[in-house]
């Protein structure tokens, strides 16, 4: 089973999950294929809407405080 | 620990993790739950642009509370609650103050426009083109397969659930499942490539 379908689903260990997110931070075709998975999800439970923008303004928002923690 | 961690428990772990200083984790919880937290918003204001404004503050205040999240806790259920009480707040009082804001934004900026919009014709018809390819992608697939799939999306079981449900072993459910999502997003992928730069 590929990455993104175990991790929404969470039937990853900690340590899979430790390697994914490190991943993560510049893996973007990785990142596409969360996003795409997860478009499915909700579209399939009745939740229907394109993202088009909408994460990154969300993440652009909130950058600053994700920044300081990162930085500690 | 080789255990999976599996369902809620995935959310609690993420949190731990954003609380650890790996923020790529809290951005996990975000695309997870975007769409459900705008569409809670959005039955309560019922206004795209102030839908995205409120669920960008939701985010915002779940991340500097996130410390306060307990381990064992619903971490959808708790985000929700801040939703609704945010879009409660907004009808109580805000309105004004947010209207002023989206409507200086507008005369700022011309990026800005992108802000909560209705979307314009072409993306109604992109959205349409991919809901009914998802739709028809999931009427093909065969029948174990979309039990499967819909019993772990629409009902939201998990694996041992479902197995018992259909009578299968849990390492079957998973192939289904997996099949299942790939049958569909293998089409979907070529409808969004598009708008690759605009997603996370």
């Amino acid at each position: 089973m590929n990455e993104a379908s175990r991790l929404l689903d969470g039937d990853l260990t900690a340590a899979e999950l430790t390697t994914l997110l490190a991943r993560l931070k510049d893996d973007a075709a990785l990142r596409d294929e969360i996003s795409t998975h997860q478009l499915i999800r909700d579209s399939l439970a009745g939740v229907r809407s394109l993202d088009d923008g909408y994460t990154l303004r969300i993440l652009a928002r909130l950058r600053p405080q994700l920044d300081a923690a990162r930085d500690g | 620990m080789n255990e999976a961690i599996f369902a809620d428990g995935i959310d609690a772990a993420l949190v731990a993790r954003a609380n650890q200083g790996e923020p790529i984790a809290f951005e996990l919880l975000v695309v997870k739950y975007q769409r459900r937290v705008a569409a809670t918003i959005r039955r309560l204001v019922n206004e795209d642009r102030i839908t995205e404004e409120l669920t960008q503050e939701v985010f915002l205040s779940a991340f500097l509370a996130l410390p306060q999240f307990r381990p064992d806790g619903n971490f959808a259920a708790w985000l929700l609650t801040i939703a609704r009480n945010a879009a409660k707040s907004h009808l109580r009082g805000l309105q004004n103050r947010l209207d002023a804001r989206a409507h200086q934004m507008l005369d700022e900026n011309e990026e800005d426009l992108r802000f909560g919009l209705a979307p314009s014709p072409e993306e109604e018809a992109m959205a349409q083109q991919l809901f009914e390819c998802i739709d028809a992608q999931l009427a093909g697939l065969p029948e174990m397969q979309r039990r499967a799939l819909l019993m772990r999306e629409v009902d939201g079981l998990d694996y041992k659930a479902i197995a018992a449900s259909l009578g299968q072993p849990i390492n079957t459910i998973k192939s289904h499942i997996y099949r299942a999502r790939e049958a569909i997003a293998t089409r979907t992928r070529a409808l969004l490539a598009p708008s690759r730069k605009r997603r996370w």
